[in-house]
Order: structure tokens, then C-alpha cells, then sequence
């Protein structure tokens, strides 16, 4: 059974933006900044093989306790379950209830409460079916949002997988979303790892829409190893914005465009701790059906170059990338640089910066820089203790200023011979 | 003095040293070459009766079965500590393994694996070698290490480091297109990661960024870090499908509403002038065209007050839906529908 236990204390403000009637009857807007200081724990469990080995238990959970917000109606207290399930296995058969996390069934995969049953026909052959109440995960008031719909939904499904370990995988699925009175999403989904030579990898996702006919979203990637250094990864996507928006909403009725995208990238891991890399792509907008001449620009590209080192022992890490993104009306140039370092003993150390800097304009609102200063130690067995100062300019502050303090402690028990 | 004092210190270091252990540990004296010199297989003394196809270790009276002279029957022929016999050192590999399986199909060769890395010249010098990885992956299991299957053969890799594993399998660039594989074969994934992991990011938690949770992992190629929040509009901008890769829309509407982000037109507002002029190269019409999901992210759930007053038939604006447009659900009888069409669209 594993357990992780976090306490996190900072001191952050948060944007607001304000509509003020003014004297002559007319909205005046602005950002209005609130500080605020939560205090937020987390807590995961994972334990296994419990009850003669055929029960799974699975927990993550947090909360937040805001010491300071002024608007107290908004609710200073936060909370969520975000995972809570629990699995009973047996032979080929296992059956779980609770609120988990799917990764297939929809493009970002589905979170929900129910229940499911997964078994293995054959070797290989599996074969799982779901059914619940699809979430969004509450969001504290002032910490975040909440979801923008709460009524009533259900959602189910099945997927088939097939798995030749280290040859091929592949699986087929098919999940229906009710939301309102209406199917909201009626997705069928394909999936496939493929591995037709050690040094190649093929992989794929497509999504279909078929309340709109349409493809929803698809990434096919090959990935070929070049002796045990250097891979080389190719990929396209595809994606209908329209199509991934719920029928509840009027929005996914509307016309928008297309989004096709290539993209090549190399990584090189010149020493076992030290890989350098690139990445080129590029990206094609389309309105099917509308002239051209009335879609604006409809190329846009990205190029990314990177460096890691990590140290065997983890304890000396490095991060450097430049970035260059434009999609045709705005330009970004993204730099960023990162390394951790032991400074004294078992005290570890921390630095950041990256800056986001508007091409046409350096000065513009929308360039941004941060900066991030971190220190962490032990202060007990399993526990950790940290502390991290941010510098930040965004486009909504010139310049602000954040801290925070970090607790985590980490636990590995064995309970019994199995666990 | 000194001198006299430094050897008696000595004497009695010596005398230590030369001292018989109190307990010393035993092992079997024991080598396969000059068994198999002699002309025995491996199952003359590896067989496990009970289990055909299976091997054990043979018991002792097998040992004797052979050894019978009168000085091969005492124990320190085989036991270097005879007052306390041990059993062969066993050790808990954690593997799912059978040697039936293997051995068919190796038609019953157990140099195969055995002979990997050591000296097979002859007999006389051969002794078998308990195989490792590299050997494994040599003969037959390339692909599955390559794919990362370590549960084939592994039942958990708990006794390992995992940075060998993260280096090689986790490039740059996995955190983007490692939903395939977990689609797929989410066990490879749980092989290392229990399911909450996927929880860290995939249950949404705005207050709590991995970032934040492990500020020391500063290499972790991962998109969340703490500058993200200032460019998150921009990044939705360029990589739209990196996005909804992992967030849905209503990701965005929640927080956007609880910021007032979103609501009117003109200065101090998200939307600039000239946002409900169609002629505008500001207008709002563009960047719908550009990305619904820029307009959703504020006003998925607002939209029929937002947008239908203009949209719906008969209003202003003309028709929003694309040229072949298909609903896919009954357009009489929903909401989502009348609200632009009335109840006979």
C-alpha cells in the first residue's frame, strides 16, 4: 500500500474581472486583485491485493481551506474526491465501483461515477464495459471554476483490446454521452500501438463523432530508434473543434474550422544524462465549404529546440528549450531554463525562468516572464519539506510576487505478505 | 613501554583476525563441470518429479544416490560449515516463470539460456549462468522490452530504479502522445504507476499543478509548469489539439466564468472593439470561424443568451451552421434545436 500526503501553503493573488456601473449608467470593467492565502491538502492511496489478493483500492483526494478570501459568500472551503474506487479481481474477471478515471471512450478519456466490469477472454483479448455519471471535478470558487454544466448525465460504454505483447496492441470502443434529455456525444474510438521492428514504434488514436458524422480528433505517430540514441518521431493530427463540444451546447452547431497538423522531431541522447532535441511542425486551418479569401490565414508552424541532463541519481537536473509558435496572426518566442541542484547535504535547490515574448511587439500585454526559486529537504523519515518564491509578470500584472510552502510525505507499507 | 604497548595491540588485532568466526556462514561446495564431464544431463539431477517440465534443485539423498564413498557421505564435502548446514541461497526474483513453457520451446536445450555468457568451449569448464535481461532480450524477448512489457516476465518492478526505465521509454515530447499507449495498453503503464498517477493530471486540479507538487522534477518536459497560466490563451491559440488531447471544454468554461472572464465588448473587456461588427477585422465571426473552442471556453453554457438572439432564424445574423450541416439528433423534439428553430424547425 502506498500513500502520499501533501500540504501545500502559498500566498497568491488571483484576478477578478469587475463590472462596475459607472454615473452615466454604463458598465465599467476591470481586473480587481484578490489575495489569497489557501491552505490545500491532498492525500493518495494505492493499495493492492488486499482480502486474499482480489481486492484493488484506489483514493486521491484534496481539499482547501482559504485563510484569507474577503468574499466569504463565494465559500472559503473547497473540496473533491477526485479518485475513489475499488476493484475486486478474480481469474479473468474483475469488477470495480467508484469514481475513476477512463483513458479511452472520449478524446481526453472520460472521468465518472459507476461502475464496470472488465475480463480477459484470452490471452491478450480483453474486453471492458462501463457505465455512470460522467464528472467534472469541483473546482474551489475562487481557487477555480465549476464545471459549466451540472445537470443531470449518463454515460456508457465498451472497448475490446487485443495486446501481442511487444508486437501489437489495439483496441476498439464505444461510449454514448447523455446530457438533458439528448445524446450529447456518441463517440467510436480506435487505438493501436505497433511495434513491426524493435526500432520502430506505431501508434494511433481516431476519434468519430457519430451524432456529426465527422472525425473528432486523430494522432498517428511512428517513432523509430536510430541505434539506442538517437529517435526520430513523426507524426500528424487532426482535430474538428466543433465536434468535441457537447450537443447540450448550441456551440457545437457552429461553423469553425479545421485543424491538421505535421510535425517531425529528432531527440538525440548524446550521453546517457544528456539528450538534445528538435521539433518542427505544421499546422493548416480549413473551413470546409467557405472560401477561402474568408477564412484568414490558414498556415501556422512551431519549432522547438530543447536540452535535458539528468544525473544518475537524479539529484543534478537541466532543462533549456526555445520555442518559436505562429499561427498565422500572432507570433510567441517561448525561452525557458530550468535546473535543480544539491545544495548542502540531503538540501536540495531549484531555479526557474522562462519568458513569452510577443514577436511584434516585445512590450505588448501578452508577453509574460517568470521566474522560480525553490529550496527542499527532509525534515523527518518519509517527509519532505519545501518552500518556492515566484517572480511573475502576466498580461494581467505588471508584476507579482508568490510564495509557497510544501509538506509531502511519501509511505510504502506492507501489510501482509502480498501488499 | 610504548613499544611493548603497540605490540601487545598488535598480538591482539592478530589473534582476532585468526579467530574462527562464531558462526560461519555456510554454502554447498558444488560445480557443474565435472558432472556434466561425467556424462550426466541437466535432468539427471534437475528433474522435478512431481511437475513434469519443471526443475528443482535436487534434494541431498540424490546428491548421495552417487556420492556414496565413504568420504563423499561425509557433510564438509559439500557443506563449508557442516555444524550449521544451509539450504542452496534461494533468491526471490519476483518473476512469473516456468521452466515447462521454456524449455518446449527450446526443445529441451538448456544451454539456450543457460549457456548465454559463459564459457560453452567444453564440458569441463562450462558452468550454467542464471540468465540476465540482456540474455533474455538476446534470444526471444527483444520486442517486449522494447515495448516496455515488463509484466510479462516480471510480477513488479518495485526492486528496480525507475530512472532506467523513464530515461529510455520517456522522451521529450511523451507527456503529448503518451495517451495512445495508455488507451491501449494502460497495463504497461500500470506496471510503474499506480492509477492515481494519472489522476495528478487527468482529474483537473487547478490548485494543485504538478509543478507544485514536485518542484524539484524542473526536467519533467511537461507543459503545466508555473508559467503557464500567463500564456495558457496563447497556447490554446497555436496548439489547439495539444489541449483537448487531455481537457475537455468545459475545462476552461468553469474557471473562465468564476473570473468574470468573457462578458461584454469594448475597452477593459476579453473582446476587442469592433467584436460585434462583421466588417471588422476584430469581429467576432473570425475567431469563431478560427476556433469555436476559443468562444466555448466562456460560453458553452451561455451561448443560447449569448449568441441565439442574433443567430436564431429569423434574427440578424445569418446561419451559424457549416455548409452540410447534419444535427444527428431529433431536431423537433430537443432544445439545443427549438431554442433557434422554434418547434418546427
Amino acid at each position: 500500500m502506498r500513500m502520499r500526503f501533501d500540504v501545500i501553503f502559498r500566498g497568491v493573488p488571483r484576478y477578478v474581472l469587475t463590472t462596475q456601473e459607472n454615473p452615466a449608467s454604463a458598465d465599467d470593467r476591470y481586473w480587481r486583485s484578490i489575495a489569497l492565502a489557501p491552505l490545500q491538502e491532498r492525500f493518495l492511496l494505492d493499495g493492492t491485493n488486499f482480502m486474499h489478493g482480489h481486492v484493488d483500492v484506489h483514493l486521491s483526494a484534496w481539499d482547501s481551506v482559504d485563510l484569507t478570501d474577503p468574499t466569504s459568500s463565494d465559500g472559503r472551503v473547497a473540496g473533491d474526491v477526485a479518485v475513489a474506487w475499488t476493484k475486486y479481481h478474480r481469474g479473468p474477471w474483475s469488477v470495480w465501483g467508484g469514481r475513476r478515471f477512463i483513458p479511452w471512450g472520449a478524446p481526453g478519456g472520460v472521468h465518472l461515477d459507476g461502475l464496470g466490469v472488465e475480463v480477459r477472454l484470452t490471452e491478450g483479448l480483453t474486453l471492458d464495459a462501463l457505465a455512470g455519471r460522467p464528472v467534472t471535478p469541483a473546482y474551489g470558487s475562487l481557487l477555480g471554476g465549476h464545471p459549466g454544466f451540472d445537470g443531470v448525465t449518463a454515460a456508457g460504454g465498451a472497448r475490446i483490446g487485443w495486446s501481442q505483447p511487444g508486437t501489437f496492441s489495439a483496441a476498439v470502443s464505444y461510449l454514448e454521452h447523455w446530457a438533458a434529455g439528448i445524446p450529447v456525444r456518441r463517440i467510436a474510438e480506435a487505438t493501436f500501438v505497433v511495434n513491426p521492428t524493435r526500432w520502430l514504434n506505431v501508434r494511433g488514436e481516431v476519434s468519430w463523432d457519430l451524432l456529426g458524422l465527422g472525425i473528432m480528433q486523430a494522432d498517428v505517430d511512428a517513432a523509430a530508434w536510430v541505434g539506442r540514441t538517437v529517435e526520430v518521431d513523426a507524426g500528424y493530427g487532426h482535430l474538428d473543434p466543433a465536434l468535441l463540444i457537447p450537443r447540450w451546447s448550441i456551440l457545437s452547431v457552429f461553423v469553425t474550422r479545421t485543424y491538421d497538423e505535421g510535425r517531425l522531431r529528432a531527440a538525440w541522447r548524446i550521453l546517457p544524462v544528456l539528450q538534445v532535441g528538435a521539433e518542427g511542425a505544421m499546422q493548416h486551418y480549413d473551413v470546409p465549404g467557405v472560401d477561402a479569401s474568408q477564412q484568414g490565414p490558414q498556415w501556422g508552424s512551431r519549432v522547438e529546440f530543447f536540452v535535458r541532463a539528468t544525473s544518475r541519481d537524479r539529484r543534478f537536473q537541466f532543462t533549456a528549450m526555445a520555442s518559436h509558435r505562429d499561427d498565422g496572426v500572432h507570433r510567441m518566442l517561448l525561452l525557458r531554463t530550468a535546473g535543480s541542484f544539491p545544495i548542502w547535504g540531503p538540501l536540495l535547490g531549484a531555479l526557474e525562468a522562462a519568458t513569452a515574448l510577443d514577436d511584434d511587439d516585445f512590450a505588448a500585454p501578452r508577453t509574460s516572464w517568470f521566474g522560480r526559486a525553490s529550496v527542499e529537504g527532509p525534515v523527518a523519515a518519509a517527509w519532505r519539506l519545501g518552500a518556492s518564491v515566484d517572480g511573475v509578470r502576466s498580461p494581467l500584472a505588471a508584476s507579482e510576487l508568490r510564495g509557497m510552502i510544501h509538506l509531502t510525505g511519501r509511505f510504502d507499507v506492507r501489510l501482509g505478505g502480498r501488499q | 613501554m610504548k613499544r611493548l604497548l603497540a605490540l601487545l595491540v598488535a598480538v591482539a588485532l592478530a589473534s582476532a583476525c585468526n579467530r574462527p568466526a562464531s558462526v560461519t556462514r555456510d554454502h554447498i561446495r558444488f560445480s557443474h563441470s565435472p558432472h556434466l564431464s561425467r556424462g550426466l544431463s541437466c535432468t539427471t539431477c534437475h528433474a522435478n518429479r512431481a511437475t513434469p517440465g519443471e526443475v528443482v534443485l535436487p534434494p541431498e539423498q540424490q546428491c548421495r544416490s552417487c556420492h556414496t564413498a565413504p568420504a563423499e557421505q561425509r557433510c564438509d564435502f559439500c557443506h563449508t560449515a557442516p555444524t550449521a548446514p544451509g539450504r542452496y541461497a534461494r533468491t526471490n526474483r519476483e518473476l512469473h516463470f516456468s521452466h515447462a513453457r521454456h524449455s518446449s520451446r527450446v526443445e529441451g536445450n538448456c544451454m539456450t539460456c543457460h549457456g548465454v555468457g559463459a564459457a560453452t568451449g567444453t564440458v569441463t569448464t562450462f558452468e550454467p549462468r542464471v540468465p540476465t535481461m540482456d540474455g533474455c532480450a538476446s534470444q526471444c524477448h527483444g520486442r517486449d522490452m522494447r515495448a516496455l512489457n515488463c509484466t510479462r516476465c516480471h510480477e513488479n518492478l518495485r526492486r528496480y530504479s525507475i530512472d532506467d526505465v523513464a530515461l529510455v521509454r520517456h522522451g521529450p515530447g511523451f507527456a503529448r502522445h503518451h495517451g495512445a499507449e495508455a488507451r491501449t495498453m494502460g497495463s504497461t503503464c500500470a506496471q510503474c504507476h499506480e492509477p492515481t498517477f494519472c489522476s495528478r493530471c487527468h482529474s483537473g486540479e487547478p490548485g494543485l499543478p504538478v509543478a507544485d507538487l514536485d518542484p524539484m522534477a524542473v526536467t519533467n518536459h511537461f507543459v503545466h509548469r508555473g508559467d503557464f497560466f500567463a500564456r495558457h490563451p496563447d497556447e490554446a491559440r497555436f496548439a489547439t489539439n495539444t489541449c483537448t488531447r487531455c481537457h475537455g471544454v468545459e475545462f476552461c468554461d468553469g474557471c473562465h466564468r468564476a473570473s468574470g472572464v468573457g462578458g461584454g465588448v469594448g475597452p477593459g473587456s476579453t473582446h476587442p472593439p469592433g467584436w460585434l461588427n462583421p466588417a471588422s477585422p476584430n469581429s467576432h465571426v473570425r475567431e469563431a470561424r478560427r476556433n469555436i473552442l476559443t468562444c466555448a471556453s466562456c460560453h458553452e453554457s451561455d451561448a443560447t443568451q449569448v449568441c441565439t438572439p442574433c443567430h436564431r432564424v429569423g434574427g440578424v445574423a445569418p446561419s451559424p451552421h457549416p455548409p452540410g450541416f447534419r444535427a444527428g439528433i431529433d431536431a423537433r423534439q430537443h432544445s439545443v434545436c427549438t431554442v433557434c428553430h422554434g418547434t418546427s424547425p
